[in-house]
């Protein structure tokens, strides 16, 4: 019954998406009130069934209603309750689902929260877009993948949740990082509704500001979850592998993070306000490429969903009408001629360009280095793969100049500055970050060229941001805006996260030691000893643990128990590392192989990865700055009237 | 790169050359980082001295520096710490062919642990890096290497990003130029 | 407008790569050996059956033969094994087995559960002569000619349309060389 419910509840959604998508855009289009004013409570509706579909299934897996395929195939009678509720999205179906539920909820925040602030015309516009963008989900869910599929009679017990997810940073990872991917959805929306007035005006860029930098943080904070559990998880102690999945989200935050500067360029001085729209364009559209890329299977990834090429050709079609038509639209909408007042060489205009060029030329990189063996195979050129060492190598050529200058840029004055001026109140960062950041590294044993300028660079950053948030707060009796306040904590998170990959990268211990029963491996000054290998049991795994006692010095500071896991349903077997978290450096021990030598002896991994907190400690800055910058009052004041003529004014100068 | 360093003429124009060099010479720290990932003996600068003891027999292994007693799995006696720095540089390059996309460092397929065996054996016998490259390609082709090697048909996946940022930076000066002109 | 025009070509160009290379996902997926077109490699192994006999890949020039890789660990060698019976059978060219990285056991018990249609079986069972041969899983067929050139490679279970195209392949080199 449940399963029908849900069926019917997502249906009643299409319906509402439908009418949503179609009448109220009609209704701006025609000024008729009558129909605009269908928007809001069309979207609530809308949200209301898809939330509704989305607890049943969430219901079926915690009934264990194996009758229905996808809680057959992703759980079974000795799932414990919170990977019943997780394996919801835990299949290709659920995590749609999902998607179309964060989307509900993002249209239903829009239409709360600026409500007051848009007006009406506009406001339904944006709704209406991500209207018809909820169409294409709900169809899509509905006709090639619905959740609600029955099996009669259905087997008595179901399969299991893949392993790999069972796990609690598999809870948090998805919502979020589909919060991310989804709130572009809304920036899409503005941009879409923008160029349908026909006019970019400054006042929708500031509306548009807090939305994108709330699905900026999300999306970092989902990148960033995503990292520190493949670090655990995976069990090689590795944080990043340019995969092409993990790229399918990187390509679309490198555009966001591009598209929260440009947008503040264009809502402050009116300038690049295309460009912005592109990038609106792009950060969403990549968003749905990366869908493309996770479920077609065009592409060979440790992460991807189990694929189905059926599916890929719906996603592209889907992809093609919508940025196929936004592009369409921009082509003949977008303002061609450049607008805004004027600003020289040396401006926060043109260094906020240049943060767009670099960014937005890394993202090209990663799609181009992510689709070249398509490229290469569709010419017949053979099978090649591109892996981290091009990424890692273009990434950090391309990063280093705009982090290198990032400080630089909260210091510029808009429209005309000098690099003296500049440069004055930084120039004890830069030294101090020169002095200390050799000092740090000599100091910690690390004197090579990656932890040298991960340290000189991480400094520099920080020392920047503070310099200019003590400046600010001298110039001013007042608290900084929660947006500076957001960009100071976000840019010196890039500074934490810079020191924390120069140490990682060039500094981690790693070896795979060979162990027994009551051997012991001495390193950096910790001793690591093994005291037996015991047999557990856990609800539904057996696993070989390795039980170690950890001794600094003569103190015993930690018990460490990694396990081999073997899990029933499947018998697939599991790597759970064991691992004492610290500021300065991680212990981590993974579980081998047993040796075949027949001496019970096995083979473990042992690493101590130097200031590995320290990269999601930044990435955790980064995503927090982000939703403080989007609390900023400024843009939740009602300001229609004035800013509006402002715009006006400021459109019309002569470019 | 030099888009503008024909032109210093004028002093705004001296001024964003400084600028491109300024950024020219971030892109040369960039390219050496870049190039770090090639780097060799860093032995002395590594802090990490390692001391093992086992409970059992020793089983001396010949490991440089450190007396220790621990053999690494599969059993793989290093005879210097450079050795074990080049053996995981490339198991970590190699793509294991069985696998979804995984390095032979990373995986646990039988293929992947006897091909790390075969790498370490080349090792052994005093082959060059390029050699056990070579050896692989030659068997399972360029698909093996994730770092994809500089030919014809890999000149858009190198240059590509670099001409497009380039490109980039030249579309981006014009625009200021042309915006310097609202400015008066 | 040209220039506004630029973002959706570019899309556009990414749209076909993308709906061209869906089909080709699955053929992506098996790595193209390098070795087809070259010389077998040599290589000496012992017999599964005597251990004592030792079998060589240039015993069998002058004729085209079949080289099938399998495993009594490998689920899809017992899918595809009836038609490698059938080519045993029917193809009129040797087949060569090449037990990879298995127990001598294992092996012989599973030949004499599921039948044995091979001309002879050589053992790798430290793998190295499979990395020389590029295998990198099994069922793995190789075809080579009367001259020792690789000729063409299957990956993966044989079955009834893959069977079709093998014995097609092995009439054209029957031909080729004379037999």
């Amino acid at each position: 019954m449940i399963a029908e419910f849900g069926q019917i509840s997502l249906i009643l959604a299409l319906v509402l998406a439908v009418l949503l998508g179609t009448l109220p855009l009609w209704g701006a289009y025609r000024r008729n009130d009558t129909l605009m004013n269908l928007a809001p409570s069309l979207v609530v509706g809308h949200f209301v069934f898809t939330l509704a579909a989305f607890v049943s299934l969430a219901t079926l897996f915690l009934r264990h209603d194996f009758t229905v395929i996808n809680v057959a195939t992703n759980s079974n009678l000795l799932l414990p309750w919170y990977y019943r509720i997780s394996a919801t999205w835990g299949s290709h179906e659920g995590s749609l689902l999902l998607w179309i539920l964060m989307l509900a909820g993002w249209m239903l925040a829009v239409a709360v929260f600026s409500r007051k602030v848009l007006p009406k015309v506009f406001l339904t516009r944006v709704l209406s877009v991500m209207g018809l963008i909820s169409i294409g989900f709900l169809l899509f869910t509905i006709l090639t993948s619905n959740p609600f599929d029955r099996i009669l009679p259905g087997p008595i017990d179901g399969q299991d949740l893949n392993p790999l997810l069972q796990d609690p940073g598999m809870i948090f990872h998805p919502p979020l990082l589909y919060m991310g991917y989804v709130g572009f959805a809304v920036a899409f929306g503005f941009a879409i509704a923008g160029l349908l007035g026909g006019r970019i005006e400054r006042d929708w860029v500031r509306w548009s500001r807090p939305w994108t930098l709330m699905a900026w943080a999300f999306l970092t904070g989902g990148i960033t979850l995503g990292s520190w559990w493949a670090y655990y998880e995976l069990g090689w102690g590795g944080w990043w592998f340019w995969d092409p999945v993990e790229n399918a989200s990187f390509i679309p935050w490198l555009l966001g993070t591009a598209l929260i500067h440009s947008q503040a360029v264009t809502e402050k001085r009116g300038a690049f306000p295309a460009w912005t729209v592109l990038l609106a364009i792009a950060a969403f559209s990549t968003s749905l490429l990366g869908t493309f890329l996770v479920r077609s299977g065009v592409l060979t990834s440790v992460h991807a969903f189990a694929t189905d090429p059926e599916r890929g050709v719906f996603i592209l079609g889907f992809m093609a009408v919508v940025t196929g038509a936004a592009l369409l639209l921009y082509a003949l909408r977008a303002p061609r001629i450049m607008t805004g007042k004027g600003f020289d060489f040396v401006s926060r205009e043109s260094a906020l360009l240049l943060n767009n060029v670099f960014f937005a030329v890394s993202a090209g990189m990663v799609l181009l280095g992510t689709l070249y063996p398509l490229i290469i195979d569709f010419m017949g050129w053979g099978q090649i793969s591109v892996g981290p060492p091009y990424f890692s190598a273009m990434f950090i050529l391309l990063m280093t100049p705009i982090v290198m200058l990032l400080p630089l840029g909260p210091f510029t004055r808009w429209g005309r500055d000098e690099l003296k001026r500049i440069m004055a109140p930084l120039l004890i960062s830069l030294i101090v970050a020169i002095v200390a950041g050799m000092a740090i590294a000599a100091y910690l044993g690390a004197f090579n060229l990656r932890a040298v300028t991960g340290w000189i660079g991480g400094i520099w950053l920080i020392m920047g941001a503070l310099s200019y948030f003590w400046r600010q707060k001298q110039q001013s009796r007042f608290m900084l805006p929660r947006g500076q306040l957001g960009m100071v904590m976000a840019h010196a998170g890039v500074g934490v996260f810079i020191i924390g990959v120069g140490m990682v990268e060039s500094m981690t211990y790693e070896r795979d030691v060979r162990f027994g029963a009551g051997d012991t491996l001495e390193v950096a000054g910790y001793r690591f000893h093994l005291e037996e290998i015991a047999s557990v049991k856990g609800p539904n795994w057996i696993a070989d643990e390795g039980r170690f006692t950890v001794f600094r010095g003569d103190r015993e500071i930690a018990r460490m128990q990694p396990q081999k896991r073997l899990y029933h349903r499947g018998q697939q077997v599991m790597t759970q590392v064991a691992l004492r978290p610290g500021f300065t450096h991680d212990l981590y021990i993974a579980m081998g192989e047993p040796l075949r030598d027949g001496t019970g002896d096995w083979s473990i991994r042992v690493h101590i990865k130097p200031f590995v907190r320290w990269i999601w400690g930044g990435a955790f800055l980064l995503a927090l700055g982000g939703l403080l910058a989007a609390s900023d009052r400024r843009y939740w004041r009602q300001q229609r009237a004035e800013s509006r003529e402002g715009a006006m004014a400021e459109g019309a100068q002569p470019a | 790169m030099t888009v503008s360093a024909h032109r210093m003429t004028k002093s705004p124009r001296q001024r964003v050359g400084l600028i491109l060099l300024a950024l020219v010479g971030m892109m040369m720290v960039g390219i050496g980082m870049a190039a770090g990932n090639v780097q060799t003996d860093e032995r002395a600068s590594h802090p990490i001295n390692e001391q093992s003891s086992q409970g059992g027999t020793a089983r001396p292994v010949q490991q440089g520096q450190m007396g220790g007693m621990i053999t690494p799995i599969e059993p793989l006696p290093f005879r210097s710490s450079l050795e074990e720095r080049r053996f995981r540089a490339l198991v970590s390059e190699l793509r294991c062919t069985v696998c979804q996309n995984e390095s032979l460092a990373e995986s646990t397929a039988p293929l992947a642990r006897d091909l790390r065996m075969e790498v370490f054996a080349m090792l052994q016998d005093g082959r060059a890096d390029m050699e056990i490259r070579q050896f692989m390609v030659e068997r399972y082709g360029d698909f093996v290497l994730y770092r994809p090697p500089l030919a014809g048909h890999t000149l858009l996946l190198w240059f590509g990003p670099i001409l497009l940022l380039i490109g980039s930076l030249i579309g981006a000066f014009f625009v200021i130029k042309n915006r310097r002109q609202a400015l008066k | 407008m040209i220039r506004m025009l630029v973002p959706l070509l570019v899309f556009v160009g990414l749209l076909v790569l993308l709906l061209i290379s869906l089909p080709t996902a699955e053929q992506r997926r098996q790595v193209a050996s390098p070795l087809i077109g070259r010389e077998v490699p040599n290589f000496t192994l012992p017999s599964l059956h005597e251990p004592g006999v030792q079998y060589s890949t240039t015993d069998l020039r002058g004729q085209p033969f079949l080289l099938n890789v399998w495993g009594s660990w490998c689920f899809s060698c017992r899918v595809e094994h009836p038609y490698i019976t059938r080519l045993g059978e029917e193809a009129g060219i040797p087949l060569v087995g090449f037990n990879w990285r298995d127990e001598r056991d294992d092996a012989l018990t599973w030949l004499n559960r599921f039948g044995d249609a091979w001309t002879f079986h050589m053992v790798d069972e430290e793998g190295r002569a499979a990395i020389d041969l590029g295998v990198y899983g099994a069922p793995e067929t190789f075809l080579i000619d009367h001259r020792g050139v690789i000729r063409h490679k299957h990956i993966g279970p044989v079955d009834q349309a893959i069977f079709d195209d093998l014995m097609r392949r092995i009439n054209d080199l029957r031909q080729e060389a004379g037999v």
